[in-house]
This record gives structure tokens, sequence and C-alpha cells, in this order.
């Protein structure tokens, strides 16, 4: 049975699943800055990823090495079977939680 | 000039980590001396105590090793610019250089530093294209200074998680004795 995700886990999956293939760190930073209005370190950022990265939600894939990142290579990231079903069980959670408050 | 400017900067990175070498293996010696005079000014003569004693100094030597695992100087940046660009880059025209060192301080060796790194370096660009070199130098301290945290906390969680395992390994041990 998939665990479910915290909140700053589930605004990071949710912003790899919009940026589809492109979804690496900065494009993630950057998704979750627009849509939230709140900055995002990227200590923060790279340790929730290595979390998930840990728990098998997300699986990772070096691009090729851009100039403009000094040489390096941008680490993609995308969600496994194992993640879409935490993040589809932690929403369903949260709706639960909503109609419930709602009927009360 | 390009692989001449290389070649200098390799040779100063080994001359660093050569230096990190020598001064590990300074360590071990000054510990295994003072475990040493310890046994002979207390006239322990156990085997295992000694034995312990040896692994412990072990451990600690190893753990200073690695824990200063990286040459913390210049040559390192430099070297590790050179190697991954193929250019090494102006100290004045990249991010702050004591920034950039103390992200490389602080994490790990692995590939995903180094996506680290160059997503701080397209950001600071960016930032630095948009706002300003001031603005993005003052952005790149912020993002180091506030990963400091994250990432120690990260080590730490990984290192507690390795204790409790060991705990549990060695209750079991002591059971199934």
């Amino acid at each position: 049975m998939p665990s479910t995700v915290g909140s700053f886990e589930m605004k990071i999956l949710l912003a790899i699943i919009s940026l589809k293939e492109q979804a690496y760190g900065v494009a993630i930073a950057e998704e979750i800055e627009e849509r939230l209005g709140k900055s995002v370190s990227v200590g923060t950022l790279y340790t929730t990823l290595e979390r998930l990265e840990e728990k098998g939600f997300l699986a990772t894939k070096f691009g090729d090495p851009t100039a403009s990142r000094g040489g390096r290579a941008k680490k993609y990231f995308r969600l496994t079977g194992k993640g879409i079903s935490a993040l589809k069980e932690t929403l369903a959670d949260i709706k639960r939680i909503q109609e419930a408050w709602v009927v009360s | 000039m390009k692989q001449l400017r290389e070649k200098v900067l390799r040779r100063r990175f080994f001359l660093a980590c050569l230096r990190h070498v020598l001064r590990s293996l300074a360590v071990l010696g000054t510990l295994s001396l003072c475990v040493l005079a310890f046994f002979k000014m207390f006239s322990i003569e156990t085997e295992l105590v000694k034995v312990v004693a040896a692994m412990a100094v072990l451990m600690a030597s190893t753990l200073f090793h690695f824990v200063s695992k990286r040459p913390k100087d210049e040559a390192f940046l430099a070297y590790m610019r050179a190697v991954n660009s193929g250019v090494a880059k102006h100290p004045e025209k990249g991010p702050p250089m004591h920034a950039e060192k103390l992200i490389y301080l602080i994490l790990p060796a692995s590939d995903t530093t180094d996506a680290i790194i160059g997503d701080l370096e397209e950001r600071y660009e960016r930032a630095a294209n948009r706002y300003g070199v001031k603005y993005a130098n003052g952005w790149y301290w912020r993002q180091a200074l506030g990963s400091v945290v994250p990432f120690l906390w990260n080590r730490v969680r990984k290192i507690l998680t390795l204790t409790a395992v060991a705990k549990g390994a060695h209750t079991v041990w002591k059971w199934w004795m």
C-alpha cells in the first residue's frame, strides 16, 4: 500500500506532472514560485526531491551538459507508478476531509 | 593554451589532494601515539581494549578524512570548473566564489551535486542578466546560506537512520546469541 505525501512533497509532485518531460531543478523551483508566489531554496527543494526518490516516488535521469550551466548536466525527474498512487491517495484524503468539513 | 591551463589546474588540485591525505595521516599518527601513551601510562594489557582502541582511532581518522574530504581551496573550485566546462571561468564573472565553495563543502560528492551547482549557476546568470550582478550575488548567497540547514539536516538524518539500523542489528545479534 503506497504511503501518502506531505504538503511540500505534494506541491513538488504536482509541479513535476505539470512540467512533463522538462522537470529539472530550476524548472520545478520556478513553477512552484510562479504558482504559489513563494521563493524556494535549492536546499529545501533538493532534499525533498532526494527523499521522494528514496521513497521510490520519483525516477531520475541526467541530460546533456549545457554551456549556460558551466558544462553541468541537468537532472530530470518523473513520477513513478508508486508516486502517482501516493499523490492520488493524498489528494483523495484532502478531498474527503474537505467534504467532511463542508457537511458539518 | 586551454590544455596548458587545465594541466596546471589539475596539478594544483592533485597537490591539494595530497596535502589533504597527508593531513589525515598526521591525524591518524597523532591519535595512535596518544592511545599508545595512554596504554603505557595506565599499564593496559587487555587485548580486547587494544583492538577496540585501534578501531576507534581508525574510525576517528577516517571520519576526519571524509568530513573534510574535499580540498578546501581555490584549486578545487578552479579544477571542478575546468573539468566540467573545459574552460576555467574568471572568478569575477561567475557566482560568488565563497558561496559556491560553501555549497561544494556541504554537499557530498555526486552527480546530483553537479546538477545542483548547475541549477544555481543557470539561475544566477538569469538573475544577473535581468537585475544585475549585485542582485544576483545577493541571491546566490541567500541560496547558499539557506541551503546549509536542509543539506546538513539531510546528512544527519541519514546518519541517524544508519545508527538506528545498527542498534537494531545489535539487538537482534544479542537476542540470537
